[in-house]
């Protein structure tokens, strides 16, 4: 019987869990402190309200 | 009764003329190929959305269900699911059980869109939607390559 994931499977896996929890705790203690501005917003609405502005 | 091939067995039928020919069979090395470049474009999405998640929470507590969005719990919940989707990335770029992380993938996106869709259908759950199918897709595809075994 053949496991799902290998040993050096679960290595990258452990690995990248503990870098996201890493990032995870980075990312709690700046929730509310806005070192990081805002995304921009990619919505299609965006060229209807560019194409507005044209008009 | 004889049951052999009497014309050399059915491979030989169904080869394709490019082959035969010794030329580049596109068809062939994109069936071989496409796969394992969905399954890396996948996870390059999971893993962009997974590190904006654990690394500014707050600005996506807005799509958390239920919960008021400026609660610690939403931010937690926010942590949580960027955590897996960064997981669930790593396996994909990877090639560790691909269909296993895919089918996590269906099921992650399965429930960003049904929460999307909940409060109307945007263009953004739309988009879901179709990445949802190449999830779906990639859980039925076998022999993939660059995949991590053993």
């Amino acid at each position: 019987m053949t496991r799902l994931v290998g040993p050096r499977g679960l290595s990258v896996l452990i690995f990248i869990g503990l870098v996201a929890l890493a990032l995870g705790v980075v990312g709690w203690f700046q929730r509310n402190n806005g070192v990081i501005p805002p995304l921009p917003n990619y919505s299609s609405a965006g060229i209807s309200v560019h194409l507005e502005t044209l008009v | 009764m004889s049951t052999g091939w009497a014309s050399g067995g059915p491979r030989s039928r169904i080869r394709p003329p490019a082959a035969r020919a010794g030329q580049l069979d596109v068809g062939a090395i994109s069936a071989e190929w496409a796969p394992t470049a969905g399954r890396i474009l996948l996870g390059a999405v999971f893993f962009w959305f997974g590190y904006h998640e654990l690394i500014q929470p707050g600005h996506w507590t807005q799509y958390v269900p239920v919960v008021s969005e400026s609660s610690s719990l939403a931010v937690v919940l926010v942590l949580a699911h960027g955590w897996v989707l960064f997981v669930t990335a790593a396996a994909l770029v990877a090639g560790i059980a691909p269909r296993a992380a895919a089918a996590v993938a269906s099921v992650l996106l399965l429930e960003i869109v049904i929460s999307l869709a909940v409060t109307g259908m945007s263009d953004t759950a739309v988009r879901d939607l179709g990445v949802l199918g190449l999830a779906v897709c990639l859980t039925g595809c076998k022999n993939q390559r660059l995949a991590l075994r053993g």
